[in-house]
């Protein structure tokens, strides 16, 4: 009858009593029939422990990273690349900056003007005869520079036609 | 425990001067949960045993590894299950398939040694092996593990409101069967 009543009891009540919290291993005894043997748990614990000891863990940092973050890192680098390749291929004036310009009157015609700011009225006329004769001259000396190697790749008879044929057009600019 | 408290512990055993005693406690914390969590999956104590020990030796070579992006009991519990699966599908030689062994269950159970169910108690675990695997799973889970929705939908990746819905209907069943 004691048996009969305990196991209606239970019967009715196989849900486990949460306001009668037990340990997890006392309740899968107590309502479910699962046993294990006397011990086992802290056996079990040196067991495992002794297996690990074995065991080579490398040392890692241990960095919990939002993903977000990372994301948002990675597109920053990004950015930062395209912008930095766009201005070094964009801007034509690096390139130019290591390029000796040969045609010095582009320059000379600025500078002049400039300059010009700086002289008296009375001293101008002399000052753009003297800037036009010494831009002349150097013109010229350039181009005999090309000349004097240009020549050095002809005949002779060649060569001193070249030469006429350029200091004329030297003399003429 | 909260999520300061798992950094905490995880980077004590990744600490070559703190890793024994952290891993101990790390033990401490889990080792019975676990346990019982596999012992449901793959029946036998001596099963759930070994299953215990290489999941505890795989939370050893992997803790490194892990991200944070779920709770470290969520963690521990999905390398606990695949463990658990890995072992019925390397020793099934008896039966064909998982659901075998889940239909087999109460006859499995009452062959183990460490099992002393009374006759309430058989009935109890034949009701729930009428369950489908993922009822049983479900149910186990919430009822035996005391684990909250948001974990088992993380474990299982099932929606949170399907788990409730499964689980309530489970205990439907159950009760149903259990007093007809």
């Amino acid at each position: 009858m004691e048996k009969t009543d305990e196991n209606n009891i239970k019967k009715n009540h196989f849900l486990k009593d949460d306001n009668n919290k037990q340990s997890i291993s006392k309740e899968h005894n107590d309502y479910f029939g699962y046993k294990t043997p006397d011990n086992f748990f802290s056996e079990s614990k040196k067991e495992i422990l002794n297996s690990i000891s074995s065991i080579e863990v490398n040392e890692k940092k241990f960095i919990a990273v939002k993903p977000v973050l990372k994301w948002v890192a990675a597109a920053s680098v990004v950015i930062l690349i395209i912008s930095m390749s766009y201005m070094f291929f964009s801007d034509s004036t690096f390139f130019n900056n290591n390029v000796i310009s040969e045609d010095i009157s582009d320059i000379d015609e600025d500078n002049m003007l400039l300059n010009s700011f700086f002289v008296d009225d009375s001293e101008l006329d002399n000052f753009i005869e003297n800037y036009i004769m010494e831009d002349i001259i150097i013109e010229s000396e350039l181009k005999t520079d090309h000349v004097i190697i240009n020549s050095l790749m002809l005949t002779d008879e060649e060569a001193e036609q070249y030469i006429d044929e350029y200091l004329i057009e030297a003399l003429v600019l | 425990m909260p999520k300061t408290e798992d950094r905490r512990l995880i980077k004590a055993i990744l600490s070559p001067k703190t890793k024994d005693k952290a891993f101990s406690e790390l033990l401490d914390l889990y080792q019975e949960k676990l346990y019982w969590h596999i012992r449901k999956i793959v029946v036998s104590h001596d099963n759930a045993n070994d299953v215990l020990q290489n999941t505890f030796i795989r939370v050893y070579k992997s803790i490194g590894n892990f991200k944070m992006r779920s709770s470290l009991n969520t963690w521990l519990y999905k390398i606990a299950y695949n463990e658990s699966i890995r072992f019925l599908q390397k020793n099934k030689s008896q039966f064909n398939s998982i659901s075998e062994i889940n239909n087999n269950y109460p006859e499995i159970l009452s062959q183990d040694v460490h099992f002393n169910g009374d006759e309430i108690q058989k009935k109890l675990h034949e009701v729930i092996s009428q369950l489908t695997e993922k009822q049983r799973m479900i149910f186990q889970m919430k009822y035996f593990d005391d684990l909250s929705f948001r974990q088992i939908s993380e474990l299982l990746d099932v929606n949170e409101n399907t788990l409730k819905s499964s689980y309530y209907s489970s205990v439907k069943i159950i009760e149903e069967k259990m007093t007809s």
